[in-house]
């Protein structure tokens, strides 16, 4: 039965085939658009290395300090997280890190512009990073302020070609670091890994950073299991309430807080500015769907009406069926099938095209080091999607068919 | 003629019902496209009010803020490296400021003036600044040595901000107090316009306060304050200079200040920066929405000639009954515009509730006009191209075929 339904699908697609031409084009349209936009939402949020551990991670990415006059947010500074975020319940590794921040160095005449991350040792424990040589900065780096840099690939490149880099001098900011190692380029996108060039944040200029409330850290926390996080959300919440404000600040401001958050909690907090303990991240999802949907309407109404035409096309065939004594549930069967089976061609073209538009997009430069891949989990909810698109576009017509009156159908007339 | 157009129309009304759809939702995807292209092309048109060729951005990096620190060296410091710079042959002009023009940041003053309440956009800058960036000024004067003995806080406002306080009158000699107890400001000078976010950022209010590095000898606590938040300067360099100068800059400024770091950007690169930012997405979205009519217009070309194969019968009646060919490519192409009038009135219905509804509210009314003319023409230029093939198709079906067709 259902090898006859593949059959007489494509039959039907070789018979018009600029029918066929406009319904593919259309679906692997659609796809290609799809599959691009969750390829890079899944480079942004899913766990790949160096976030190896990212499941069981959580991070502290902002804060906000309210007084009766004055408001003021952003990242938390490392004073703030150094003495309140450590040792928080069930917590195996904690590490306090900089936003990458431009380090300039002059080679040659030639000026290098270095994101920069001043890092501590943790950081490489919770982060596993690809060294192509060398070894990562250690806690004991940190603690003595060595100056020592840990730098990417392309970096590597820039400065010393195809040689070999570790034991060699940087200059960066003025500063002199010896590199102790190289590792692979890290996308733009993956905000708590991304960076140029490490130091140990015990190396910056100035050591009034050990005191800052707010100011441009990342704290990350390595949870034993994911089940652990409300409990150190929790903890986290009421040492926040129990805050006391350094002299300095405590005319201005009141209150403060931070939060522990999953990247995509993280993410949701920043969009709606949510200062609950836990961001409705679901909310976030839903609109993302809402989204893809609306996108869809357009080329499911376009496919739907092409879809209508061609059955218009087979009345007569479906006349003889009818007439025949097949019930109009076979019909919407074999139509849906027909359907599914076009999309899934279409699905083929989408997804030979998304390949292309990626490697496009990975090689204009545009996000630097981003690297969009199809892995299983795009592969996986491209195929969803084209399910649920073929169902869109695909029922309407089955059952405006199914309604066809036999005797006009086999006179070749068609739907009022 | 025309009713006859729309009983046909209604006739097929189920088959026409899904074509309008598509049409529908074609009008508002091209409209929003459209409306955000044609937002940034209008206020891209305003004059920029500075110019910024050959000048450097240096970020200076103080570290971490300390209370405790001496305000009064540091101020020294910057001083120096004014001169510094300024001692440099391939060097036209320094002046420091305090947000770079295309950056991201922003500061905004508040104050009550004759009841109604402003927060304009201020930036503190020195004397230099109208050299290093080319500022015109339409009336008054700019900052100078002369501002040095008043009492009176001089301020720069542009045009914008001028209209919004004092309407057509001329502001200059104007003096009011920001609230602030003791503080008066006065206007001794006004700009076109300063716009600070770029080519691709609506006007704004704007205002410049004057920054006088070299203060009474004995400098109050705040006046302090205030200099700590230079925190960049404008470097504007001979035409010409080439990029390796920039590694003898900072050279020269890393032996003053070591324990500070230096970024030093052109202002072209933070414009482009900024600018690719802006327009990225809305590139990506104009890409798609091309892909999307380019669709929608294959698909309405297959339905309207399936309609029309569909339909021999009909039109061979008429023309045996005596409608020239004319009458029925004519026919084909009335309807097609019937059906597309109907999806543009629904869809500009929907489209004028936008701004309504607190969406959209951006975009002012001759925007708004000429958007919605724009998609108008595309999507009528879109179904008439789709409906051409068809119609010429329909005009060709010869009667005597037409009726032996059953």
């Amino acid at each position: 039965m259902l090898k006859n339904y593949i059959k007489v699908a494509f039959l039907v697609l070789m018979r018009r085939k600029f029918f066929t031409f406009i319904s593919l084009f259309a679906v692997s349209f659609t796809l290609i658009v799809l599959i691009v936009v969750s390829a890079v939402f899944d480079h942004v949020l899913s766990p790949v290395a160096p976030e190896v551990n990212a499941n069981r991670t959580l991070g502290i990415y902002w804060g906000e300090m309210k007084g009766p006059e004055s408001t003021s947010n952003g990242n938390p500074g490392y004073g703030l997280l150094d003495n309140n975020a450590r040792n928080l319940p069930n917590v195996e590794l904690m590490t306090i890190f900089t936003e990458a921040s431009p380090a300039i160095s002059y080679i040659r005449g030639q000026k290098i512009v270095s994101l920069m991350k001043h890092t501590d040792g943790e950081y490489w424990q919770i982060l596993q990073f690809n060294f192509l040589e060398g070894s990562p900065i250690t806690t004991e780096d940190e603690k003595n302020a060595n100056f020592v840099a840990v730098i990417n690939k392309s970096t590597k490149e820039k400065f010393f070609g195809k040689e070999s880099a570790v034991g060699k001098f940087i200059e960066a900011d003025n500063q002199n670091f010896r590199i102790v190692g190289v590792v692979e380029d890290v996308s733009q996108l993956r905000y708590s890994a991304y960076a140029e060039m490490w130091v140990p944040i015990s190396t910056k200029k100035d050591p009034g950073y050990k005191t800052e409330l707010l100011s441009n850290c990342t704290a990350l926390l390595l949870a034993k299991s994911a089940s652990d996080f409300p409990s150190i959300k929790a903890e986290l919440a009421l040492r926040m309430a129990n805050f006391q404000f350094p002299a300095e600040f405590k005319n201005e401001y009141k209150n403060i807080v931070c939060f522990a958050d999953t990247p995509l909690e993280a993410f949701s907090r920043e969009i709606f500015g949510s200062t609950e303990v836990n961001p409705k991240s679901s909310r976030l999802v839903a609109i993302a769907l809402g989204l893809m949907v609306l996108f869809m309407l357009l080329p499911a109404i376009n496919l739907i009406n092409i879809n209508i035409s061609r059955i218009l096309e087979r009345s007569s065939e479906i006349g003889v069926r009818k007439a025949f004594g097949a019930s109009s549930w076979t019909l919407v069967g074999q139509f849906i099938v027909e359907n599914l089976i076009l999309t899934l061609l279409g699905a083929i073209i989408g997804f030979i095209g998304s390949i292309l538009v990626l490697q496009i997009i990975n090689h204009s430069n545009f996000l630097q080091y981003a690297s969009f891949q199809i892995n299983y989990r795009v592969f996986f909810y491209g195929i969803l999607t084209t399910i649920f698109f073929s169902l869109l576009s695909g029922v309407y017509p089955a059952w405006q068919m199914s309604k066809l009156n036999p005797i006009e159908a086999l006179r070749g007339g068609g739907l009022r | 003629m025309i009713k006859q157009l729309f009983k046909i129309v209604w006739n097929r009304k189920r088959a026409n019902f899904l074509i309008m759809m598509e049409i529908l939702i074609s009008f508002l995807v091209v409209f929003l496209v459209m409306v955000f292209g044609i937002y940034f092309i209008d206020i891209y048109a305003y004059p920029l009010g500075f110019t910024y060729k050959d000048v450097w951005a240096i970020n200076i990096d103080r570290g971490a803020y300390n209370p405790n620190e001496d305000k009064t060296k540091q101020l020294e410091v910057v001083k120096q490296l004014i001169q510094v710079a300024k001692d440099f042959p391939e060097v036209e002009a320094v002046a420091g400021i305090n947000v770079i023009p295309f950056d991201n940041g922003e500061w905004r003053t508040g104050f009550d003036f004759a009841g109604k309440n402003y927060s304009p956009a201020i930036n503190l800058v020195t004397d230099d600044l109208s050299q290093v960036l080319g500022i015109k000024l339409l009336e008054g004067r700019w900052f100078n040595k002369e501002d040095d003995t008043t009492k009176e806080m001089p301020i720069i406002i542009n045009q914008t901000l001028s209209q919004a306080l004092y309407g057509s009158e001329s502001p200059i000699g104007k003096v009011f107090s920001p609230g602030e107890s003791g503080r008066l400001y006065k206007i001794v000078g006004l700009v076109s316009d300063f716009r600070d976010d770029g080519e691709l950022v609506e006007l704004k209010l704007y205002m410049f306060e004057r920054l006088n590095l070299n203060p009474n000898p004995n400098p109050s606590p705040a006046e302090l304050e205030t200099m700590r938040s230079l925190n960049n300067l404008a470097v504007k360099l001979r035409p010409g200079t080439p990029a390796v100068f920039e590694e003898k800059l900072a050279k020269a400024f890393l032996s003053i200040a070591k324990d500070w770091s230096f970024n030093i950007q052109t202002l072209e690169d933070i414009r482009y920066k900024r600018m690719k930012k802006t327009l990225a997405p809305i590139l990506a979205a104009a890409i798609v929405a091309v892909f999307l009519m380019i669709m929608v217009g294959l698909g309405l070309t297959g339905v309207l000639w399936q309609s029309v194969t569909q339909r021999i019968k009909e039109i061979g009646l008429r023309r045996a009954n005596g409608a020239t060919r004319g009458k029925i490519y004519y026919q084909i192409l009335g309807e097609l515009l019937v059906i597309t009038s109907i999806a543009l009135l629904v869809g500009t219905i929907i489209v004028i509730q936008f701004p309504l509804l607190g969406f959209l509210d951006f975009v002012n009314a001759k925007v708004y006009i000429i958007t919605l003319l724009v998609s108008w023409g595309l999507i009528s230029l879109l179904t008439l191209v789709c409906g051409f093939y068809p119609s010429n198709l329909a005009a060709k079906i010869p009667p005597a075929e037409a009726l032996h067709y059953e």
